[in-house]
């Protein structure tokens, strides 16, 4: 999947060529991508988080085996009440972009790329 | 917009035994400044411009200071620094 | 007719300094200048007329060697004496020295980065009055760094934290901040690094910097600290001098140089000010004895002297205030509170301890930040909770960075002051993000260079950290037992705690340990 552009190449000055590649780029993680989850409103995780995971992975194996052994961290999170206890999105900027999760949802299903916010609030 | 007369100019100067006679010089030569302590240093403010003249240190450390000297004392300052010559050190803002 | 020579006359301090960088500024004959001063166009910068740059101090090599000596002196004989009767003791706390820690690991090494830079100007600036300026400076942050990692190594005797500062800069998450922010200047143009070093970090944000240390080292009993940051900055003030002639020497030469200077100021001004988040978190957190806090410091010395001082003279040239600084201004009564939690929770992965502060320190801060403390306090009790029930609480994953500032990103939005701010922006393809609109405006402009930041996060679930285990990562850091982790309890702790404790114990446990460090007994 390609993203669209949001700015256009500006002008370089250098002494000479200057065109150094990402060093975050998506083909240095083989088939797997980096994603960030945020739980968007709860200072007691000082940023969003950053796994390492496969786009392939269903949601279900997400929440147990990449979401709860990090976010139960929290004492106040309950992961027994499971995923409907939030409400999800990809956080573009300002903007909340709602997705829907069930178990079979893969994380591309759900348009997570390389270095996507996935964000939760309580519902 | 504030008058370059009246925006302050200050400078901070390492608290010391030899530096109280430079201190001291400041406060003499310029009428309106305001001397604050801070943890091991004194900072100096004034309106507009502060002036350091080389004879009002020399007066009250009883031995020759060259302006230069003045590189021992100081520890930063605010301000442009419009003059240093061997008699005199201007700080003042330009506009 | 002369019978007795006359005595030497005395040249005034105008006529020296003229001899030395006018006289030996001589035009060249058989090769041309653009052959000599290849690096001063391609930044689109104009000058017309270098000569007319002015260094007020007038410094000459033996005004400067003579002075610098004594600067020197004075510094080595407090250090002398403060080793000999074992002035770390007298320190307020162990815990202090944290400050010092982030201090040689992340400050240190730049100062070396400095030298290199300034040697650069003061071979490629094409006048003479410029390159000596330069020199001085090259070789005042030559003495920078070498003073203050020789004042902190007596430290390095008895405390963890400090025995590997060089490789860790290179390598541990946190200092790639202070890293990537002084490679950005290294790697720029002789015009930007002057814009961004000599003029937006010494003049405008240093006494943010040093001055914080230097006070809070006087307020805990750190005599040497206090008095190499004093040395240190006395040179600051030329320093200082030399960035404030560049940027109206710049504005004056050519209009066409205002906003390519803008810019830079734009950028630098928010550059720097993320990197003094560190500054700020140590003032308000790591000093057992406070004296003044980040907010406080944050308007005697930026809004105060800058804002309503130099910004006005600037006008002048047609230069405003840098973009993103009502930001920088909304976040004084947050920055130094979520920077402190940042490092609390991964502090298992560095080179200095953190802890709860106690209640009085937390008292203190809600005197000081009335407002948003108490929101702050409410995070400290839950964790305090947690601890009581035997979980000092360390995060086990790694955070979300930002492309420009590498902080983790727990900076918060300034209309939402408690929610963490989001910025993206995709370039050739590629999604990066960003803590604010500061550093997103940065990569806008700079997306090619920016794409290339080494960020510790994902270098390391690339593989190239050493491992893919955390103890493999902190292997790889170079750090050992005892360097992070939490303050209490810690070896410097339980060391600070033996040393204090029975009188009679102090001199007993504490002479053989200097004695065993240079292989005594």
């Amino acid at each position: 999947m390609t993203l669209q552009d949001t700015i256009a190449r500006p002008e370089i000055k250098s002494i000479g060529e200057y065109n150094p590649a990402s060093r975050s780029a998506q083909e240095l993680y083989g088939d797997d991508i980096l994603m960030h989850v945020w739980w968007k409103g709860n200072p007691w995780f000082v940023a969003a988080a950053t796994f390492r995971v496969s786009p392939q992975m269903t949601f279900a194996d997400f929440w147990t085996g990449v979401f709860v052994p990090y976010h139960e961290e929290d004492p106040d999170f309950d992961a027994g009440k499971g995923w409907e206890q939030f409400d999800w999105f990809l956080a573009v900027n300002r903007d909340a972009v709602p997705v829907g999760v069930s178990s079979e949802t893969t994380l591309a299903d759900l348009g997570v790329t390389h270095k996507a916010v996935l964000g939760f609030t309580a519902a | 917009m504030t008058a370059t007369a009246e925006r302050p100019v200050g400078v901070d100067i390492q608290e010391n035994e030899q530096n109280r006679a430079v201190i001291e010089a400041i406060e003499a030569d310029n009428e309106d400044a305001t001397v604050r302590h801070m943890p091991g240093l004194v900072r100096v403010t004034s309106p507009g411009r502060l002036v350091i003249n080389r004879t009002s240190v020399e007066e009250r450390l009883g031995r020759e200071w060259e302006t230069h000297e003045f590189q021992l004392a100081i520890i930063s300052y605010f301000g442009h620094i419009k003059e240093w010559d061997d008699d005199q050190i201007l700080i003042a803002w330009d506009h | 007719m002369t019978i007795a020579p006359k005595a030497p006359r005395k040249l005034s301090m105008k006529d020296r300094y003229s001899a030395l960088t006018r006289d030996l500024d001589w035009e060249p004959s058989y090769v041309s200048k653009e052959q000599i001063y290849p690096l001063t166009t391609f930044e689109g910068i104009t000058i017309h007329d270098w000569s007319k740059w002015e260094d007020p101090f007038r410094l000459t090599v033996d005004a400067y060697t003579k002075y610098q000596a004594e600067k020197d002196k004075r510094l080595y004989a407090v250090l002398d004496g403060f080793a000999q009767s074992q002035g770390h003791l007298s320190l307020t706390d162990a815990s202090y020295l944290n400050a010092m820690k982030l201090f040689i690991q992340g400050i240190a090494p730049n100062e070396y980065n400095a030298h290199r830079n300034f040697a650069m100007l003061a071979r490629h600036l094409e006048g003479g009055g410029p390159r000596f300026a330069a020199l001085c400076q090259c070789l005042d942050e030559m003495r920078h760094a070498q003073t203050e990692i020789h004042t902190l190594s007596n430290y390095n005797k008895y405390y963890g934290g400090f025995h590997n500062f060089s490789q860790q800069h290179d390598r541990v998450w946190y200092l790639s901040v202070p890293k990537s922010f002084f490679e950005d200047a290294l790697s720029a143009g002789p015009f930007e690094w002057l814009i961004a070093i000599g003029f937006s970090f010494e003049y405008l944000l240093t006494n943010l910097l040093f001055v914080p240390f230097m006070s809070g080292a006087s307020f805990n009993g750190d005599l040497p600290t206090m008095t190499f940051g004093f040395s240190a900055q006395s040179d600051e003030s030329r320093h200082m001098t030399l960035g404030l002639e560049a940027i109206k020497f710049l504005l004056e030469q050519d209009e066409k140089n205002v906003p390519i200077v803008q810019y830079w100021l734009d950028k630098w001004f928010w550059r720097g000010y993320r990197l003094l988040a560190l500054v700020a978190q140590m003032l308000d957190y790591m000093l057992p004895r406070e004296f003044m806090s980040w907010k406080e410091a944050f308007e005697l010395y930026f809004e105060e002297q800058m804002m309503k001082g130099l910004f006005e003279d600037l006008a002048y040239y047609g230069i405003r205030p840098p973009l993103h600084v009502d930001k920088a201004i909304q976040e004084k009564e947050h920055v130094s509170h979520q920077a402190y939690w940042i490092l609390y929770q991964f502090s298992h992965a560095a080179a200095f301890t953190t802890s709860v502060p106690t209640a009085q320190h937390m008292d203190w801060l809600e005197e000081q930040y009335p407002e948003t403390f108490p929101t702050y306090r409410k995070l400290w009790e839950k964790e305090q909770r947690n601890i009581d029930n035997g979980g000092r609480h360390f995060i086990r994953g790694l955070p979300q960075l930002c492309q420009v500032c590498q902080i983790p990103m727990g900076f918060t939005e300034a209309d939402d002051p408690f929610v963490q701010a989001q910025r993206e922006s995709i370039f050739e393809g590629e999604r990066y993000n960003f803590c604010s609109d500061g550093c997103q405006y940065i990569f806008e402009h700079e997306p090619v260079k920016f794409r290339r930041a080494w960020l510790p996060v994902h270098q390391i679930y690339q593989g190239n950290c050493g491992g893919p285990t955390l103890p493999d990562v902190l292997n790889w850091y170079g750090l050992e037992p005892g360097d992070g982790g939490e303050y209490l309890g810690s070896i410097d702790h339980q060391n600070w705690l033996k040393w204090h404790g029975d009188p009679a114990h102090v001199e007993n446990d504490h002479a053989p340990a200097a004695a065993g460090a240079e292989g005594g007994q």
